[in-house]
């Protein structure tokens, strides 16, 4: 009866839920910070090995599912917990108070973006989707009264954040209780049998119920025009917390997205496939078009952001296997790319020098030039160039998008992909083109994120050149 | 020997060796010794490349085949055949002269400034040698970053504006290069060159590939009228950036139509030969006349280049109009010129703008009427320059002359009228390049500075000196470049004068 409720599949939450307690337990009673930070990647180690050992045919039950897709998104929200806590290392122990606090809550984040990853029942999504953003929200606003940044920025963003975050979980829930009111059923599969033979009473309710799924979807994205608090948050919160909410969520929604616009709600096509085109292409042509005018480098990043997601709903437009494949694709190398490149903006931090504006990266490459090139990987990656893997995401969706006879959203994709490009080599020109400003930088950067970043600048290449690498693993 | 994977050498030995380059930091001494030894090493293996190819075949050689990403349709396939193997070698010999003259052009970040140049004679060649549309698309986008940094941290004070330029105008047209691809990979099933030669494809569809790789071809060439970018590019680019601009990169968007667009798609380039004959014309002709106007001897020289790489043009579509008029040895004729054209115009404006560099070095101005009477203080510059200056004219005799009289003699044959304007060249190149000739090098020296120059010597002279020796090789003996060409060009005008249409 337990493991009805409760399948072996789970086993790596639950090592995980109890990681996170853990560290709580390690936190109020340690001196130490780094023993934190040591627990802390422990257990997302555990968790993975966990991940990597349950076979996926370890039972399902009626609200729980472990596929092979799920273990591979599972993994990449834990890689990107892990980057975040790899390359802030610095950040965490540096924090005399609150230092384990933000490994706790990084740590309970990521667990609910796995039970969003694999739950088959809405309340189960709901939990999990709860799970995944209160933790944020806190995150964002933790260092708020810290000395290293100005507080109002850190309170304004969790605010709105919280507010915006809040709204979208209200809208999730109000369509899921209007799903339930016209199917009467609450787990995936049986709701997806009532949606395809749905009597025309119930059609409205479900229609609005969906619609309201897909706006609190779009808002957890950033999409066009639920994309408000994105540019705030990613400025106002510190680096790390950022380099999270920029992979992490993203990661979970898609899961989400798969079980969702791939699996119940596929009788229902004709109502959210012209709103997913219409988030996406608004979401290409705003965020390509605002970030062109940013001076502030989070904000670009934010702004680019808004663009990617809007690229990435295009993958779910297509509601074919290739389309599914396509999106896991493109929302893992861009877990990548974006770890690359906050994690070298933290470096660039730790080393002593801002990394706000632009400007502060001028001359980066005489100053700095391993960062400097790491950072330009990450950016041409981010503007599809070749032979970075960003390129091959690109790609295969444009691949996707031609194959479905949707060769206009692929010519979108790709002019807006020029648009993009400019304010990409805009900051690589500032790095390389200018002069550098006065200052010294102290390296000292932990020897792990130095070779972990080492790594990482190589994997871009090295998947971007051989794809075959990860896409056999999709 | 042909077990040798001699082009993969080719391609890979110059990107690993910019890795070791990058990796000397301020070392530049080692730095150099290893860029010298990669070009050498290149040279010599371009002696077996050349000696094993078999000069009477038209089939590909040297071929290469490896599985790629099999779940696509994507091979990692080289090879050469009688049309690319003097564009390789081009790349090879262009790329060995930068880096003799490195030393006396740059003096800061020289490590990085060799390592892009070594990027990017391995990513040249692996555009001409790539036998599969995405490892074509990879390397030729792969050419932009290094050309990026290239112009951005070494260039001249407008570097910023003509970089950027440069690397957006060029990412614009390959976005519809890529959806083209795309598409392409999806009716073939396949992203093989051979594959996508065979299918069969109707116009409308044709017409439409052929938009998307116009696009791109024709803003690499450059053609009129979107060509804006490159007197920028040109002009800011340090000397070494603006060799290889001139000598190579734009030899890369003409061999995209040579390799893509008419074995691929042969109906429509048939329904677009009088368009693209008309823009080339507008090349020669009106882009002849714009740079009789420039006060800026970079930007002279650039717009020359643009209108010399006109002529390429003319003679590849031009075989569609003489096709219909005449024996089909005139639309190879024209086809050779074209390549010709090709090879010799890298010797024109690219060994124009290396010695324009070495004076550059000198003396920081641009502006023609700030020279005068260099003859006088730099004689064996002033001869070198000279013959630079006649290949650019199109004298017989020298390089430029060959590829120029192929075209008019072939467009002859289909068009009076067209060749008569074409000819026009040999007016208008005359009047630019031997009054910017006779204002820099001829006269009094009024300029107390140019009074102060120093002559070339050493390393610089005989860089110069193997460009003049090769400008006359090629003039007197062009067989030398074509003797391979001969047969694969007739194989390539069979293909693009064949119909594809379902």
């Amino acid at each position: 009866m337990l493991f009805d409720l409760f399948p072996l599949s789970m086993l790596p939450e639950a090592l995980l839920g109890f990681g996170v307690l853990a560290t709580v337990l390690t936190g109020a009673f340690s001196k130490k910070r780094q023993v934190v930070w040591w627990q802390a990647l422990l257990v997302v180690c555990i968790g993975l090995i966990a991940l990597w050992t349950v076979d996926t045919s370890w039972g399902v039950s009626a609200h729980w599912i472990y596929d092979k897709t799920a273990q591979l998104l599972k993994t990449g929200a834990a890689l990107s917990v892990f980057f975040v806590l790899i390359y802030s290392q610095s950040w965490i122990e540096s924090d005399p108070y609150l230092y384990h606090e933000s490994t706790v809550l990084m740590l309970a984040s990521l667990l609910g973006a796995w039970v969003l990853i694999s739950a088959q029942h809405i309340l189960t999504m709901f939990v999990g989707f709860e799970l995944m953003s209160l933790p944020l929200y806190a995150l964002v606003a933790i260092r708020a009264r810290a000395q290293d940044q100005a507080s109002g920025e850190g309170v304004e963003a969790a605010i709105k954040y919280f507010i915006t975050g809040g709204l979208a979980s209200a809208c999730l829930l109000f369509g899921l209780s209007l799903l339930f009111g016209a199917t009467g059923e609450m787990a995936y599969q049986p709701m997806l049998q009532a949606l395809a033979n749905l009597p025309a009473s119930q059609f409205h309710g479900a229609v609005v119920g969906v619609i309201l799924v897909v706006v609190s979807v779009a808002f957890k994205f950033g999409l066009v025009p639920f994309h408000m608090w994105v540019p705030d948050v990613y400025e106002g919160a510190p680096l790390p917390v950022t380099l999270l909410i920029a992979t992490l969520p993203k990661i979970a929604l898609v899961g989400l997205c798969l079980r969702l616009f791939g699996g119940v709600f596929m009788p229902l096509v004709q109502v959210w496939q012209p709103i997913l085109i219409a988030l996406g292409v608004l979401s290409m042509l705003l965020g390509n078009g605002v970030a062109l005018l940013q001076t502030n480098i989070r904000r670009l990043i934010g702004y680019s952001s808004i663009a990617h997601m809007g690229v990435l709903i295009l993958a779910f437009v297509l509601a074919n296997q290739q389309g599914w494949q396509v999106a896991v694709f493109y929302v893992l190398i861009y877990m990548l790319t974006t770890a690359l490149l906050f994690g070298s903006l933290l470096q660039l931090r730790v080393a002593g020098a801002r990394c706000d504006a632009i400007k502060d990266l001028s001359g980066l490459s005489r100053v700095y030039g391993g960062l400097a090139w790491l950072l330009l990987l990450a950016l041409f990656s981010l503007a599809g160039v070749p032979p970075i893997v960003g390129f091959i995401a690109k790609f295969s969706l444009l691949k996707a998008l031609v194959a479905s006879h949707h060769v206009w959203l692929a010519v979108i994709t790709v002019l807006m992909a020029c648009v993009g490009c400019f304010y990409y080599i805009k900051v690589v020109k500032v790095m390389y083109f200018d002069a550098p400003e006065e200052g010294v930088l102290i390296n000292c950067t932990p020897v792990a994120s130095q070779w972990c970043l080492r790594v990482h600048g190589v994997a871009l290449i090295v998947i971007g050149v051989m794809p075959a690498l990860l896409l056999s693993w999709i | 020997m042909t077990e040798i994977p001699m082009l993969s050498l080719l391609i890979w030995l110059p990107l690993l060796t910019a890795l070791a380059v990058v990796a000397c930091g301020e070392r530049v001494q080692i730095a150099q010794r290893l860029a010298l030894g990669c070009a050498v090493i290149s040279l010599l293996l371009c002696w077996p490349l050349v000696q094993q190819f078999d000069m009477s075949s038209a089939v590909f050689q040297w071929t290469e085949l490896l599985s790629w990403l099999p779940s696509w349709g994507a091979q990692y396939a080289l090879g050469v055949d009688g049309i690319t193997l003097p564009l390789v070698v081009l790349t090879v010999v262009v790329h060995g002269i930068i880096v003799l003259t490195t030393p006396h052009l740059v003096k800061k970040q020289v490590a990085q400034y060799l390592a892009a140049f070594l990027a990017l004679q391995g990513l040249t060649i692996g555009v001409f040698c790539a036998l599969d549309t995405l490892l074509f698309y990879f390397f030729w986008e792969g050419m932009l970053i290094p050309m990026y940094l290239c112009i951005g941290i070494w260039g001249g004070e407008g570097r910023n504006y003509a970089s950027v330029k440069f690397f957006l105008y060029t990412f614009f047209g390959s976005a519809l290069l890529l959806i083209a691809i795309v598409y392409l990979g999806m009716q073939a099933n396949s992203f093989a060159w051979q594959a996508q030669v065979v299918q069969a494809l109707p116009l409308s569809v044709q017409k439409w590939l052929f938009v998307g790789f116009f696009l791109a071809f024709a803003i690499k060439v450059p053609m009129w009228p979107v060509h804006t970018w490159l007197p920028d590019a040109h002009t800011e680019a340090p000397a070494a950036g603006s060799v290889v601009l001139a000598a190579l990169m734009l030899k890369v968007g003409a061999y995209g139509f040579f390799r893509f667009c008419l074995p691929i798609l042969p109906d429509a380039s048939r329904f677009f030969a009088t368009p693209m004959i008309i823009l080339s014309l507008i090349a020669v002709v009106y882009i002849g006349l714009v740079a009789l106007a420039q006060k800026d001897m970079k930007r002279l020289i650039a717009y020359s280049s643009v209108a010399h790489m006109g002529f390429v043009t003319l003679g590849c579509f031009g075989i569609y109009l003489i096709s219909a008029q005449a024996n089909v040895m005139y639309s190879q004729l024209a086809m050779e010129g074209a390549l010709m054209q090709m090879v010799a115009h890298a010797f024109g404006s690219g060994a124009m703008f290396l010695a324009f560099g070495l004076l550059y070095e000198r003396y920081h101005t641009r502006q023609i009427d700030q020279f005068g009477g260099i003859a006088k203080v730099m004689p064996i510059f002033t001869a070198c320059f000279m013959v630079f200056a006649l290949t650019n004219v199109g004298l017989p005799g020298t390089a430029g002359f060959v590829g120029e009289f192929s075209v008019i003699l072939s467009v002859f044959q289909a068009n009076g009228h067209l060749a008569a304007l074409a000819g026009l060249t040999l007016v208008l190149g005359a009047s630019y390049t031997l009054w910017m000739f006779k204002r820099v090098f001829y006269g009094p020296v009024d300029n107390k500075q140019v009074a102060t120059l120093v002559d070339v010597s050493g390393l610089e002279q005989a860089a110069l000196f193997i460009l003049v020796a090769l400008i006359f090789m090629l003039g007197l003996y062009p067989e030398v470049v074509l003797k391979p060409a001969h047969p694969a060009v007739a194989h390539l005008v069979q293909q693009a004068l064949a119909s594809k249409v379902i």
